[in-house]
């Protein structure tokens, strides 16, 4: 019984870390139609920013990380994407492969490929006691922090101006144009808020992890597109909870399969995954094609 | 000085040329109307006055009170005070209807601001108001033209641009959305309709201009009506032109 609550909580808390990770994504893609490799590529440089800060004190690590990140991703769109609005999503598709390769050799160059150990939130690998249960902290706060960031998502999106511009944009960018909302603004938002995504997936990842590596983002943006691919293009709600459920199957896996099965968990995970998009090409909770950019 | 002039407007996509120098005027508290068969231009014209067709080669002049339009970005040119409702109204069918209509404040309003402006627009249309808080891709057709032209109201434009708002209304509706168009003339603003109903378009315009093969050809009058409808619309249609 320990065991089983010990497992699902550990489901729920992958699940909310893979949540992150499409919210993220989709959120761009959704609003912008950009489809940004280079998202992985911003929670790598997180996670180096949190390497470089890790002596501060911890709330001023987190917001420097999330700072830095949301900075990089107004970077990248300024930079790649403002003066490429008007191109065909292929053009956008390979500045953002772009802009990730750059990014990630210049994290080579900086800090070597080697990777790196992480001192941080190293007090938050113990576990507290619940109810005769132990429970990892680390889990308690990814799920904590995952409810906290999508539920403030969810007011922004419906309670500000610029968030139901965001929705609008979402749905017919040319016609909230054609409304007087702003596509520069409302593109920037979204990669603003897409950034503290992936500074906080950044800081999440690497206490996991403990450690860093230049590639260290290309597992994160992966998972997020198949996330966003499984929930149905052009649902933001749809890739996050895509993203739950593939990290809640991931450690489902990890817990039922035979122990001789389970180094192949992935293989058998993307397969329930090929599985899945079988019956439903369009996605799970999606059914609305992606439409014209700006 | 007329409110929107366009001069020898030019629209086209890759190589096929939709509009082929159209010129009109368009006075505050006027209404003129555009009327021709399918492939005339009058969708691609007002899209490209408006701004919306990024896509497209433009060539021409369009200009708002004597400042140029042409080639500014749409949500400037919405700003500046020209609004259009496109081609089957592009309501946000997953935003309400409130939400709808607070997009058409986006260029001049903050949030506060752009609430009470949706309070006082809803007194105005009573058939949105019993449902604020509806998706409105749940509406009816009616309901969704209405609602299409209170939001774009909600810029408080100087000049409307209207692509065939009675397409697909039951005659009571269309009737319901014409008397709208004529509320809107009497409130001062410069109204320019694209229709397929040509009878009532001829009969609520000031001036009705035919256009053809991307330019106007002619101007459209009650008692001409039938010579009009023969010549550009042949039999089959000419029962959907006059109804």
């Amino acid at each position: 019984m320990t065991e089983t609550i010990q497992d699902v909580v550990n489901a729920v808390s992958l699940g909310s870390l893979y949540a992150l990770f499409g919210c993220g994504l989709a959120l761009v893609l959704g609003t912008a139609r950009i489809a940004n490799f280079a998202y992985g590529a911003a929670i790598m440089v997180g996670a180096y920013l949190l390497f470089l800060l890790a002596d501060l004190p911890w709330p001023v690590v987190v917001l420097g990380v999330v700072l830095g990140v949301v900075a990089l991703s107004l970077a990248i769109d300024g930079v790649a994407f403002r003066p490429l609005r008007e191109a065909d999503p292929t053009t956008l598709l390979v500045a953002s492969f772009a802009v990730s390769v750059l990014l990630t050799n210049l994290a080579i160059a900086i800090a070597g490929a080697r990777t790196k150990g992480v001192d941080f939130g190293s007090s938050l690998l113990g576990s507290v006691d619940v109810g005769g249960v132990s429970i990892a902290k680390l889990d308690l706060l990814t799920i904590a922090l995952t409810a906290a960031t999508l539920l403030t998502l969810t007011v922004f999106l419906r309670r500000t101006l610029l968030g139901v511009q965001l929705r609008a944009a979402a749905e017919d960018f040319t016609m909230a144009r054609l409304l007087g909302v702003n596509a520069n603004r409302v593109i920037a938002a979204a990669f603003a808020i897409s950034g503290v995504i992936a500074g906080l997936a950044a800081v999440l990842l690497t206490v996991r992890s403990g450690t860093l590596s230049p590639d260290l983002g290309v597992q994160p943006v992966l998972i997020a597109f198949i996330a966003i691919v499984v929930g149905g293009m052009g649902s933001l709600a749809g890739a996050t909870a895509a993203g739950f459920l593939i990290g809640c199957l991931s450690v489902a896996l990890e817990v039922l399969l035979p122990p001789d099965l389970r180094p192949y968990r992935d293989a058998f995970l993307f397969s329930l995954i090929i599985v899945i998009l079988l019956g439903r090409p369009q996605g799970l909770f999606g059914g609305q094609q992606v439409g014209a950019r700006v | 000085m007329a409110t929107l002039t366009v001069s020898d407007l030019c629209v086209s996509y890759g190589s096929v040329e939709a509009v082929r120098g159209l010129s009109f005027e368009c006075s505050a508290g006027e209404v003129v109307a555009l009327v021709g068969p399918n492939g005339a231009g009058k969708s691609s014209a007002l899209l490209a006055i408006a701004g919306g067709n990024r896509d497209a080669r433009l060539s021409g002049r369009v200009e708002l009170d004597g400042e140029p339009l042409l080639g500014r970005a749409p949500e400037r040119i919405s700003a500046d005070g020209l609004v259009l409702v496109p081609e089957r109204r592009r309501i946000f069918p997953a935003l309400s209807i409130a939400e709808n209509l607070l997009l058409g404040a986006s260029g001049w309003a903050r949030r506060s601001q752009g609430l009470v402006a949706v309070e006082e627009m809803l007194m105005r249309f009573p058939a949105l108001a019993a449902a604020p808080d509806r998706p409105g891709g749940l509406l009816s057709g009616g309901q969704q033209q209405q609602l299409a032209i209170a939001r774009a109201l909600m810029a408080r434009p100087r000049v409307l641009l209207l692509d065939e708002p009675s397409l697909g209304l039951a005659p009571e509706m269309v009737k319901r959305v014409f008397a709208l168009i004529a509320d809107q003339r009497r409130g001062g603003i410069a109204v320019v309709l694209v229709e397929q109903a040509v009878l009532g378009a001829v009969r609520l315009a000031d001036r009705c201009f035919a256009m053809r093969k991307g330019r106007i050809d002619g101007t459209v009058t009650e008692d001409r009506l039938g010579r009009f409808v023969d010549a550009y619309f042949g039999e089959v249609d000419a029962v959907e032109a006059v109804r």
